[in-house]
């Protein structure tokens, strides 16, 4: 606990030390015209928090916020933040749900919506643990992302927005969306291509479909989507045992051709974007052979043989 | 065949969202030699080899087609026509082509199906071509691209120069059959 709170403190925290700065913060709070008793509590879990002894600042600020005098004071719940903050930082780091960090983010963001005219001295600190939790938020969906914990990384992904929202009014929501589908969605497309699964690629196309729906001009997404339909159009064919009839084969053809066609708009589009992008050539030259026209593949695949020279 | 692996660099930066690249894997199987592969097999069912009956069951291919001769290479491994096992062999030339019971021609050795009725006439050798028009100059079965997808024309009269008796099925999936 000592070292990780070494390794953090919020500024005003280093300022205050001793009982002159606690004395301090009581004036502030008295200030605000608090009674005594509940005045008492949030200084209390201030000093107890000084102290590093979190679980007990803790029981003592939960009684404070829950009193109807300083429920809706933003001191006490910057002070539930910070006090949540730092148990989330001793105990909860390697939990990518951790119940603290919660806690904290929703504490300390009570503490600005009850602060509206921005009139609490300690709101920068409280902004920056805000953001120092959303960069949590946003790098456990990278510890969370696979075919299991993805659920983990959209809620991770949630709360990162839903700080972010309200701490930065350049924060593009939209774009972040696009980042995280488009990242869900290429990781499912990966898995199933290693494990041939339905319900992977369902989930792949829903997840690179959402992202498409956001931006379709990032060749990434063009390339991915056409990937996808190009790989199911082989494996259509690639899967066939050779006891499949002479009536059933114009059958299977059609099915593979029908995923190429799709696969094609997207792929000439990524091609479009970024030009130099060699795979999208190369996946370019696979479908028209797909689709036996034989000029265009000869011309994707002379590109594609050029760029490698 | 092989699959390419595209790596791309994975990053997600702490402090704003980039797409994480996961590895691409694009596929690279021979779709067409396959199909191809799935119909040679299939004609081996369809028509009745009254000829080279003997030892196994050969198909040439005549010209260069790595992924054709891979593909039925594979196919070979788990099949047979009957009793006969299944035997792939590569030539480039016609000189070379002793034995067959199907014959297939490159395009780039279209010009040798002359030279192949002439020396396998009457011997049951299914002759199977890659070109446009062939179907209608001697070739017993000449692979055709229809609508996007590997289709086969028949010429029944090359078939009965041929020595082999054609199956009815055959000729109800075939685009176009030639008398």
């Amino acid at each position: 606990m000592g070292q990780a709170l070494k390794n953090w403190q919020p500024a005003f925290i280093i300022k205050m030390k001793g009982l002159k700065n606690i004395a301090l913060f009581c004036l502030l709070l008295m200030a605000t015209g608090k009674s005594f008793a509940q005045f008492s509590k949030v200084e209390k879990a201030m000093s107890l928090y000084s102290d590093k002894k979190l679980d007990s600042a803790l029981i003592i600020i939960n009684q404070a916020i829950k009193s109807s005098e300083t429920s809706k004071d933003y001191q006490a719940w910057m002070m539930r933040g910070f006090i949540y903050k730092e148990l989330y930082k001793v105990n909860g780091v390697k939990n990518v749900a951790s119940p603290d960090r919660d806690s904290a983010s929703v504490s300390l963001i009570q503490s600005l919506e009850l602060d509206p005219k921005n009139e609490n001295p300690q709101r920068s600190n409280t902004v920056q643990s805000l953001k120092y939790l959303a960069s949590t938020y946003h790098n456990d969906i990278n510890k969370s992302l696979d075919t299991i914990g993805y659920t983990q990384a959209l809620i991770n992904a949630d709360k990162h927005k839903a700080i972010m929202k309200l701490i930065d009014p350049a924060f593009n929501e939209s774009k972040y969306n696009y980042d995280v589908f488009s990242t869900i969605g290429s990781m499912f497309e990966k898995w199933y291509e290693l494990k041939t699964s339905r319900s992977l690629l369902e989930l792949a196309k829903t997840y690179l479909l959402k992202a498409y729906a956001i931006n379709n001009n990032t060749d990434f997404i063009n390339k991915n989507l056409g990937v996808l339909y190009y790989n199911q159009a082989v494996d259509i064919i690639k899967k066939m045992d050779y006891d499949v009839s002479l009536d059933q084969l114009p059958i299977y053809q059609d099915n593979s051709v029908k995923l190429g066609k799709q696969a094609l708009p997207y792929l000439l589009k990524a091609s479009q974007i970024n030009p130099s992008d060699k795979s999208v050539v190369e996946g370019l030259a696979g479908i028209y052979y797909l689709l036996n026209e034989t000029e265009k593949y000869n011309e994707y695949k002379k590109r594609f043989e050029d760029m490698n020279k | 065949m092989r699959r390419l692996i595209f790596l791309f660099i994975a990053f997600f930066t702490l402090s704003s969202a980039d797409v994480v690249e996961y590895p691409l894997l694009i596929q690279k199987d021979d779709t067409q030699a396959k199909i191809k592969a799935m119909y040679i097999y299939n004609f081996t069912k369809c028509f009745e080899w009254t000829n080279n009956k003997d030892g196994n069951f050969t198909i040439t291919i005549l010209g260069e087609n790595t992924g054709l001769v891979n593909e039925l290479s594979n196919m070979a491994k788990t099949k047979m026509v009957g009793s006969q096992k299944i035997e792939i062999k590569n030539n480039t030339g016609i000189s070379d082509v002793e034995k067959a019971n199907i014959l297939f021609i490159t395009p780039d050795k279209s010009n040798l199906l002359a030279d192949v009725l002439s020396k396998f006439k009457g011997k049951g050798v299914l002759v199977i071509t890659e070109k446009q028009g062939l179907a209608k100059i001697g070739a017993t079965i000449n692979f055709i691209v229809k609508e996007n997808k590997q289709s086969f024309e028949l010429n029944k009269t090359a078939a009965s120069k041929a020595g082999l008796n054609v199956g009815a099925s055959i000729e109800k999936l075939a685009a176009s059959v030639y008398n």
